[in-house]
């Protein structure tokens, strides 16, 4: 039996992370299913994205192990009557998959008086405005930049864009990014996940904005607008 | 670098390798191995007058194009671990570590490099890919050296058999075993729902409607009633008979109840097989693995 390659393996094992396996072709499933040696892989693999303190060994010092084997007895049947007593709290375990984060918008809305005379209108008011105009300072340095050579293409926004009302994101792809909109303190506030579209439907304050595209381990692009 | 300088840098930095993708809990060191690697480039690449190079050449993309040692240094606690969840001998770790470091410098970062096209459609993450090459260079050095016999695939199972023991079972942390069971179950993918109603049904742990809707989506309500019937007062045969039942339905098959019967048993010996590789000899018997199932779903909280 051919053993599966290390792309495939690597395939896999993201995969698993994410637990999202409909881009697996179904021969290398298959293989998964059947052969032990692959599976063991990505067990091994999978190990390793874990804490630290789950990973800790037991050495094989004679006392050591009959001290534990001691104390394991009655935690076992503890843990064996907690269970069939009333269920425990779920095992904090570490998510397959990033949650998308939808956080709320932090962007400082200054209120603006009614009658609309921008001189008459408190000073401290129209500095928090000009804040949100701010450059990000790493943020900055980076926007416009492609920074892998991800094969991308940009459609919308342009960079620097000035925009208003519902914002469409466009870019040609072949895989599915991760796309999130920061504010200029660099705090997300809307991510989500597409492979060449994204529409914000919600009404953004105005102020100097940033989106970055990524993959699972990258940051592809990272582009900025202004909402006017 | 002056302040400003390393502030900047430091600012590029949490953008292109951020915590979401690059924590620190698995990338310690990335901040002093990046800066490093950016000053080294920068005297490499513009020694006469001192200019720094742009931030961006420190993307992964750039970094292992023009240093590719970074990126080896970037993982290390990837290999840390491995070498001390694999290598039983903790006088060895250092000399193992070391080894595997020295052959990814010299070979396989170049190799991994010249292979690994982010823009393939369906590629993996440069990680996973890096992770998968680090475990076979791993095993490329513990079959060819001394440290052969410190490997836990070198000990069949009817060796490490010989040396088993009944209080074996206890001396194992039941977090360490009930998370490394939830990697077992992961590996199978997609297969890993059916396999976990099986070991429901066959140690009579309440299955959940949410358990057969993992795998079977458009189960009906009376399907759903009778796949999380209380079997306890029937033997394996009726209950593999009445689930098969319905399981036919859903999967266009026409299976026997022996077969389903049969299928999760080979799952159950592979994972006893799994599970004993972790701990690098026979902890575990069948027997014993009805326990540990029973656990997983307690700590998971009916479902997978």
């Amino acid at each position: 039996m051919n053993h599966l390659s290390d792309i495939e393996k690597a395939q896999y094992l993201q995969a698993s992370r994410n637990n999202s396996f409909g881009g697996i072709e179904p021969s290398i499933h298959n293989h998964i299913l059947e052969c032990f040696e692959c599976r063991n892989s990505i067990v091994d693999l999978l190990g390793l994205f874990e804490s630290e303190a789950g990973i800790k060994r037991v050495h094989h010092n004679a006392w050591i192990k009959y001290a534990v084997a001691a104390a394991m007895i009655p935690i076992l049947g503890w843990a064996l009557y907690r269970w069939i007593a009333e269920p425990l709290v779920p095992l904090a375990g570490i998510p397959l998959e990033e949650p998308v984060r939808k956080l709320e918008q932090t962007v400082i809305v200054p209120e603006i008086s009614q009658e609309n005379d921008i001189k008459k209108t408190n000073p401290v008011n129209r500095s928090l405005i000009a804040d949100n105009f701010q450059p990000n300072p790493s943020l900055e340095y980076l926007a416009g930049s492609q920074v892998r050579a991800e094969a991308i293409t940009i459609v919308a926004p342009e960079l620097n864009a000035s925009l208003s009302g519902d914002i469409s994101f466009h870019w040609k792809s072949e895989n599915i990014l991760h796309i999130r909109i920061l504010n200029n303190r660099g705090d997300v506030i809307h991510a989500a996940k597409s492979k060449d579209q994204y529409r914000l439907e919600e009404k953004l304050s105005a102020g100097l904005y940033y989106w970055k595209l990524e993959t699972e381990d990258d940051v592809i692009y990272i582009g900025k607008f202004f909402i006017r | 670098m002056d302040p400003e300088q390393k502030t900047e840098i430091q600012s590029v930095l949490s953008t292109l390798y951020p915590e979401s993708l690059y924590p620190l809990r698995d990338f310690p060191d990335k901040e002093k191995i990046l800066i490093r690697a950016w000053q080294d480039l920068s005297h490499q690449e513009a020694p006469a007058n001192q200019v720094l190079l742009p931030a961006t050449h420190l993307s992964l993309n750039e970094l292992l194009a023009r240093k590719p040692d970074a990126v080896v240094l970037l993982f290390r606690a990837f290999i840390e671990r491995l070498v001390r969840k694999k290598c039983f001998d903790s006088t060895l770790h250092d000399d193992l570590i070391q080894e595997i470091i020295t052959r990814l410098l010299a070979d396989k970062i170049h190799k991994i490099k010249g292979s690994f096209d982010p823009s393939r459609p369906g590629a993996p993450s440069f990680t996973s890919y890096f992770l998968v090459i680090m475990r076979n260079t791993y095993y490329d050095i513990v079959r060819e050296s001394k440290y052969r016999r410190m490997d836990s695939l070198d000990q069949p199972d009817e060796i490490a058999a010989e040396r088993n023991d009944d209080a074996d079972i206890h001396r194992v942390i039941i977090q360490d075993e009930v998370r490394h069971f939830d990697h077992v179950l992961r590996a199978f993918g997609a297969a890993r729902y059916k396999i976990a109603l099986c070991l429901k049904w066959k140690y009579r742990i309440p299955v959940h409607k949410e358990d057969v809707k993992m795998y079977l989506p458009s189960c009906t309500a009376s399907d759903l009633r009778i796949l999380t019937r209380d079997f306890r007062k029937q033997n394996d045969l009726e209950l593999f008979e009445t689930v098969l039942n319905v399981l036919n339905k859903y999967e266009n098959t026409n299976s026997k109840s022996d077969s389903l019967r049969k299928w999760i048993d080979v799952k159950i010996n592979d994972t006893v097989r799994h599970m004993n590789l972790f701990h690098g000899r026979s902890v575990y018997k069948n027997i014993h693995i009805e326990d540990l199932v029973i656990l997983y779903f307690q700590h998971h909280n009916k479902n997978v």
